[in-house]
């Protein structure tokens, strides 16, 4: 009994162990495989983003409870200041992979578009419909500074089933809330 | 499952547990299930209540009739072939057989890659093969163990030569009580 739990824990805990990834042929996803050396939960082309996520007319604007209403085009996003961090995914699927995300603070957004401190903040995606198109940031996270809109993953721009051109990644979230293809932060 | 005439009542009144004990259990319990219950309903979108009553009785049904009866099997024809000291190992083997394809059933077969189509991280590896590999290394342990058990009887018969099971010799003795 003791056996064949470590032998199936051998060949399945690579999925979210790094170190014993070769060994994960049980498991279901690999965490090196996928665009830019990790997996994806759903594409682009399943949620529906392909075209919107590429438009030119692509803007993130911050709305709801602020002073000033904010909107930005992707040349905008990466001139403000951008900030790097070592966050993972971890996906309740069981998987879960640490990745180096650069974008802006959310906390800086938050500032510049004259937020209250205790602003709670939700975060809305391109696609229109399915499940977890929308999560919540509370108060703690929004303002941690490693709580990014990442447009870059390992130097690189995120990948379309990444979630380009923006999406949110922060410390202490389900991999399902670290919303992609964002498109609005509304202040609440 | 079987019926109440079979069902022998505890005689020893020290087991059974008190009345108060029993139903603030089963409160507690009932409660819990009614909680799970209405999550299912409530959430229906995600929790797709006709899918999960078909798992829910599919899986009982496929071990009452597939599973314990592959198992009752499998353990009669072991017994009858494989004499005793041996058996270890190889119902070893074949339990841990069992319980790699139930885990690896699923991959095997596909399950998911329909759903997500287009999405090449999804079962990303050659199944057949992990499966076969995975257990390949089971039978590898088994031929092993039977190994050394082959080696520590011919060591037993060259010294001992008394041809008692090596594990009875070294099982704890009961010491007598001391007055």
């Amino acid at each position: 009994m003791f056996g064949t739990s470590a032998l199936l824990t051998l060949f399945t805990v690579g999925q979210t162990f790094w170190p014993l990834r070769k060994l994960a042929l049980l498991a279901p996803r690999r965490p090196d495989v996928g665009p830019q050396g990790f997996p994806v939960n759903r594409t682009a082309a399943a949620a529906g983003v392909s075209e919107s996520s590429m438009s030119p007319d692509y803007r993130l604007t911050v709305t709801g409870r602020v002073s000033e209403a904010l909107s930005f085009d992707v040349d905008q996003l990466r001139a403000l200041p951008q900030h790097s961090a070592v966050l993972p995914i971890a996906c309740v699927e069981g998987w879960s992979t640490t990745q180096r995300w650069t974008g802006v603070r959310v906390r800086d957004l938050l500032t510049m578009a004259g937020a209250a401190p205790d602003a709670r903040v939700r975060v809305e995606s391109l696609q229109q419909r399915r499940s977890y198109r929308t999560s919540d940031v509370n108060p703690w996270q929004a303002h941690d500074p490693d709580t990014l809109l990442a447009l870059d993953v390992n130097d690189e721009p995120l990948a379309p089933d990444h979630g380009y051109p923006l999406r949110l990644i922060g410390p202490n979230r389900p991999g399902v809330m670290q919303t992609k293809w964002v498109t609005r932060v509304v202040v609440r | 499952m079987s019926s109440s005439a079979e069902v022998e009542p505890s005689t020893d009144a020290s087991d059974a547990p008190s009345g108060v004990v029993f139903w603030v259990g089963a409160a507690i319990g009932i409660g819990i299930m009614a909680f799970g219950v209405r999550g299912l309903l409530e959430n229906s979108r995600a929790t797709q209540p006709l899918e999960f009553s078909k798992w829910f009785v599919g899986a009982d049904l496929l071990h009452d009739l597939v599973i314990a009866p592959v198992a009752i099997l499998v353990g009669a024809i072991v017994a009858r072939l494989v004499p005793r000291p041996w058996r270890l190992p190889v119902q070893a083997g074949f339990f841990a057989t069992a319980i790699v394809l139930a885990v690896g059933w699923a991959p095997l077969r596909g399950y998911g890659r329909a759903v997500a189509v287009g999405n090449d991280t999804v079962l990303p590896l050659d199944y057949s093969t992990a499966v076969a590999t995975v257990v390949g290394v089971v039978w590898l342990v088994v031929g092993v163990w039977l190994g050394a058990i082959a080696l520590r009887r011919w060591r037993g018969d060259a010294t001992a030569g008394d041809g008692r099971d090596p594990r009875r010799v070294s099982a704890p003795r009961r010491t007598p009580p001391t007055r």
